[in-house]
């Protein structure tokens, strides 16, 4: 019987790439559907910059597309997609160098003092760009990409303990930068 | 274990019984320990409600998909038309679905309806008119005068019933007169008078139509029923396909009459599909369509007549398609459909083009044949007609 594309699994999604045009589409589409949201997290938080995020996102889904190999026997999507994006990044900044001064992210908190919820959800933002980069990418991979240790491990080419004590030396480091307007984010809730 | 260690492990959800009565104790004692993991919960609430606030902006998802030559459908979460009818699909298939079912299934009993109640020597929806006569007035004359030609009415909307013998009415019985008994020579012989007026009067309709006596036959009148069968329409939601369509037709017989035209929608039709494989779906469609119609009979005097009729006819039919062959966004396929109506059975056979132009709207074109068989004097008659179908599809 017909079955919806939202019920295939990763592994058959993958292969329906390979087949013809109209499947290839659907499938590319639930892939999408699936890890779009999750990827574009992980490129703006890592990079903090929306309009490179969306170049690397792009360049991502498209890399994907074209190098995906359905008959790799551990074929995990997001994950694939992940260290295609983590390259991307990890290019860019390796290339570009473009460190956000501290006192610049200090400003912006401090702009941000008495405003809107909205901008308080900024906060985080601002904070995350403060960490380094060991600190900041396990902490998305955990918090925005929702992976579990061992995957964190595994991408980072990290042990599982080591990715989460990063993860709480990360959230650790976040609760110290934003003590003082920690008040302000309970209040605002 | 320090506080920031017992806090990030319960929140991971990974405290040990130890660890777990360790952090009660703490929570309910200390209040550093309560203010750090108020701090914490702060920070995870608003890492949560970021990582949740995040999607990619329509023009990437547009940019992925155009640089693969992809249409972004739903996936897109930006204003297009495509995308907001889409939309509006999905929020109301089910009602659309639920309505199209419950038409289907009226009309189903509609038509079930009226087979049971064709009764040819009783058949009270087609009534004869006094006012018939000055109507067809313009017989045929010199050496076609020996043709009777014969007009039948209906009332409106019901198509002329090719079972209606006892309607059929002699408007010049003076110049009746048995022809031959040799029905093939007759028919060869002689020149169809065609009636092109259509005339309304107390809201019954005047359907052009002709009969012409071939012969003295003494054999009683004696017409059956046909009855139906119609085709299940699968209620599955799943992998159903919405369509709307019409046709353009020819009559494989050479017609002498002109058709029915008074319905609206006439030619069109709507259909539902059900894929039950990658390359199968079940078909399913209820159309209004017109049959040319030729075929002999026996008057209620006995003698023998040809009629000649274009009617319009509500048709339900299912089958099933196949889909040959996916070129890019064309998908080309055939189809075999059986189906029918009051009057007889009908099946069809259907070459096609589905054009996607995106991942849920189709284009569909195709050439389509159908063969209608009905019966009068239980002899069963043949018509023909061949066409272009088309129209779009939505699958949902």
């Amino acid at each position: 019987m017909h079955k919806k594309f939202s019920t295939y699994s990763d592994k058959e999604l993958a292969e329906l790439l390979k087949s013809d045009r109209i499947k290839s589409e659907k499938a590319f589409t639930e892939i999408y559907d699936r890890y779009s949201q999750k990827i574009f997290a992980y490129c703006l938080r890592v990079l903090g910059n929306k309009e490179l995020a969306e170049d690397i996102f792009q360049e991502t889904f498209l890399r994907f597309f074209q190098h995906i190999d359905p008959t790799h026997e551990k074929l995990n999507i997001q994950r694939f997609l992940i260290r295609i994006a983590r390259n991307l990044c990890l290019n860019y900044k390796r290339n570009s160098k473009i460190n956000i001064p501290i006192e610049e992210i200090d400003n912006l908190i401090e702009q941000d003092r008495n405003t809107d919820e909205k901008e308080y959800q900024d906060l985080i933002k601002y904070a995350i760009e403060l960490l380094e980069l060991e600190y900041k990418e396990p902490l998305v991979l955990r918090v925005y990409n929702e992976i579990s240790y061992d995957e964190i491990a595994e991408i980072l080419n990290i042990t599982p303990g080591n990715a989460r004590i990063r993860v709480h030396r990360a959230k650790e480091k976040l609760k110290d930068i934003l003590s003082p307007y920690i008040k302000d984010l309970e209040n605002n809730r | 274990m320090d506080h920031n260690e017992i806090i990030n492990e319960f929140l991971d959800g990974n405290l040990n019984p130890e660890l777990e009565n360790e952090f009660i104790a703490q929570l309910t004692t200390s209040e550093d320990f309560r203010s750090e993991f108020k701090k914490y919960l702060a920070i995870e609430k608003s890492l949560r409600t970021d990582a949740q606030g995040i999607t990619p902006t329509a023009k990437s998802t547009m940019a992925v998909f155009s640089s693969l030559g992809f249409n972004p459908h739903g996936s897109i979460a930006g204003s297009t038309i495509t995308y907001a009818i889409a939309q509006l699909f999905s929020k109301y298939s089910q009602g659309i679905i639920g309505g199209i079912i419950a038409s289907a299934l009226t009309a189903l009993i509609f038509l079930l309806q009226f087979s049971n109640t064709t009764d040819l020597n009783n058949s009270n929806t087609l009534t004869a008119s006094k006012d018939v006569k000055s109507n067809v007035s313009h017989l045929t004359d010199g050496e076609k005068s020996e043709e009777l030609t014969q007009s039948r009415e209906i009332e409106q909307p019901q198509p002329l019933k090719s079972t209606s013998i006892s309607s059929i009415i002699h408007t010049t019985n003076d110049s009746k007169k048995i022809l031959s008994s040799d029905t093939a020579e007759l028919i060869q012989n002689v020149d169809y008078y065609i009636n092109e007026n259509y005339i309304q009067s107390n809201q019954v309709l005047y359907l052009p139509a002709k009969v012409i006596h071939i012969g003295k036959d003494t054999s009683p009148i004696n017409v059956s029923i046909t009855q139906n069968e119609f085709v299940t329409i699968d209620k599955d939601k799943i992998g159903l396909s919405f369509q709307l369509f019409g046709n353009n037709y020819v009559s494989l017989q050479k017609s002498d009459v002109q058709f029915y035209s008074r319905p609206r929608f006439s030619n069109s039709g709507i259909g539902l599909s059900y894929k039950i494989a990658d390359d199968f779906e079940l078909i399913s469609d209820f159309r209004q369509e017109y049959f040319y119609q030729r075929f002999e009979g026996y008057d209620s005097e006995g003698y023998k007549v040809l009629y000649s009729q274009y009617p319009n006819f509500y048709t339900l039919s299912g089958g099933i398609k196949w889909n040959v062959m996916k070129i890019d966004c064309l998908n080309l396929n055939v189809g075999l459909s059986i189906g029918g109506n009051q009057y007889g059975m009908i099946s069809r056979g259907l070459a096609g083009i589905d054009w996607y132009i995106s991942d849920d709207y189709k284009i569909i074109i195709g050439l389509e044949s159908s063969i209608f068989r009905y019966l009068h004097d239980n002899n069963p008659f043949y018509s023909y007609k061949i066409g272009l179908m088309y129209g779009i599809g939505f699958d949902l």
